[in-house]
């Protein structure tokens, strides 16, 4: 064997892809050869040093979970479109009410601060439809999706920019946390849908801020001034306090 | 089958290969969100196909569609800024072997026990090099498997790898040397 040969089969010779023959045939040109010899031992070397020193990255623990819980909603049937909706979202509201543990006993009592983020997580998950979230106007332009809002809601809702960021504006729609009208605006960071709800707050008790994870989902909420805010996402913790950091600037 | 039948089955042959899976997104997309999304995305892809999968290699199939989700993932990246497309001859004419002799085993064993280091090496390599060296090295995977895996011949996975590992071992000569006073 020669020089040019040997250089050529050196890689499957490293990797284990020759033949018996070929393999015997290398074996004895290295042995003769102290050029391909040293570029042999650098290949070997190089292999060492990948596989000792190169940290092979595993999946995140709550990985495999996201993927269970998306898989088992393949089994639901798809959610019909809006005509059903007043319905679905009783529904909703009121079956997360009772997972909230909160039993019937909301029923009687004055709307519980605590319970509103779980509302908001309710209305996200109705509102994902396998074409897309819900949006009443659709539009990526901040200038004529907040005017819309004039004449339907008592306040005007926070509608900012954040393409610089990454997070596209899809649109907004109206909608309602409980017994309150709500608006939420829709943006979307790669596969990721972010709804920003707000509503009018109660100055009295402002909606405490935190972050929470409810069902799966990540929720920041906050107050300012009368007005009242949660985000809820399936994009991860880091993404949406990068994002509540660029909605909230100012 | 049920769904659920269908389901402990996806997990017991395909979702065990999760890690495999989410390295090789994390290298080819280098970036954990974007790995992470392919790889979700890549889930629901194999569920769905799950049933015309055959064979005993799961692995490699699952780790095909991975592939797919990642290059579909920098696809959507590409609408934004735009990226040069590779191409096997304007890229495969890079300096030859011969060029990296000049590196010692010394020197090479000093810099080379730097994990950080090594890492950004490897990130620094073009996507196609990259991903064929991180599934034979990192994986441990075969010509062959790699070849169903990127869907290219075995000829085109060995001269890949070996371009790949000429670059790896320029770059870690480079680097190396700019690094003395």
């Amino acid at each position: 064997m020669n020089c040019a040969l040997a250089l050529r089969m050196l890689n499957a010779y490293v990797d284990d892809e020759v033949d018996a023959a070929t393999a015997a045939e290398m074996a004895e040109h290295l042995a003769g050869c102290p050029a391909c010899r040293r570029l042999h031992e650098q290949r070997l070397a190089l292999r060492t040093a990948l596989r000792t020193h190169v940290v092979r990255e595993t999946a995140p623990p709550d990985l495999r979970k996201s993927i269970l819980r998306e898989l088992d909603a393949l089994a639901r049937p798809a959610r019909p479109a809006r005509t059903s909706r007043w319905w679905q979202t009783a529904l909703i509201g009121a079956s997360t009410a009772m997972a909230g543990a909160l039993g019937g006993w909301w029923l009687a009592q004055p709307q519980s601060f605590e319970s509103l983020p779980q509302f908001a997580v309710a209305q996200h998950v109705a509102a994902l439809t396998p074409e897309g979230p819900r949006i009443d106007i659709a539009s990526s332009d901040r200038h004529v999706v907040r005017p819309w809002f004039q004449g339907r809601l008592e306040f005007a809702p926070m509608v900012r920019d954040l393409s610089a960021q990454g997070f596209d504006l899809v649109g907004a729609r109206l909608d309602r946390l409980g017994d309150r009208q709500a608006v939420a605006v829709v943006y979307r960071l790669r596969r990721h849908v972010v709804d920003v709800f707000s509503w009018r707050g109660s100055r009295d008790h402002p909606l405490p801020a935190g972050d929470a994870i409810i069902r799966g989902f990540n929720v920041v909420t906050w107050s300012d001034g009368d007005l009242d805010f949660a985000v809820v996402t399936d994009a991860d913790h880091a993404e949406l306090e990068r994002f509540t950091a660029a909605y909230r600037a100012r | 089958m049920t769904h659920g039948q269908r389901l402990a089955r996806f997990e017991d042959e395909v979702l065990v290969n999760l890690d495999s899976a989410y390295s090789l997104a994390r290298w080819i997309t280098r970036d954990a969100g974007r790995a992470r999304d392919a790889v979700q995305d890549a889930c629901l892809r194999a569920f769905r196909a799950f049933d015309q999968m055959h064979g005993p290699n799961a692995r490699g199939w699952f780790l095909a569609i991975v592939r797919n989700a990642c290059l579909d993932q920098l696809r959507e990246l590409r609408d934004h800024a735009a990226e040069v497309e590779y191409d096997d001859d304007l890229h495969g004419v890079a300096a030859g072997p011969e060029s990296v002799a000049a590196l010692t085993p010394e020197d090479f064993a000093e810099r080379s026990s730097d994990a950080r280091w090594l890492h950004a090496c490897i990130e620094a390599l073009p996507r196609e090099y990259r991903e064929v060296i991180v599934l034979r090295e990192l994986e441990e995977l075969s010509y062959k498997e790699i070849s169903a895996i990127v869907d290219i011949p075995i000829g085109t996975v060995m001269s890949r790898l070996a371009r790949g590992r000429d670059l790896l071992q320029q770059r870690m000569l480079f680097a190396h040397r700019r690094s003395r006073p």
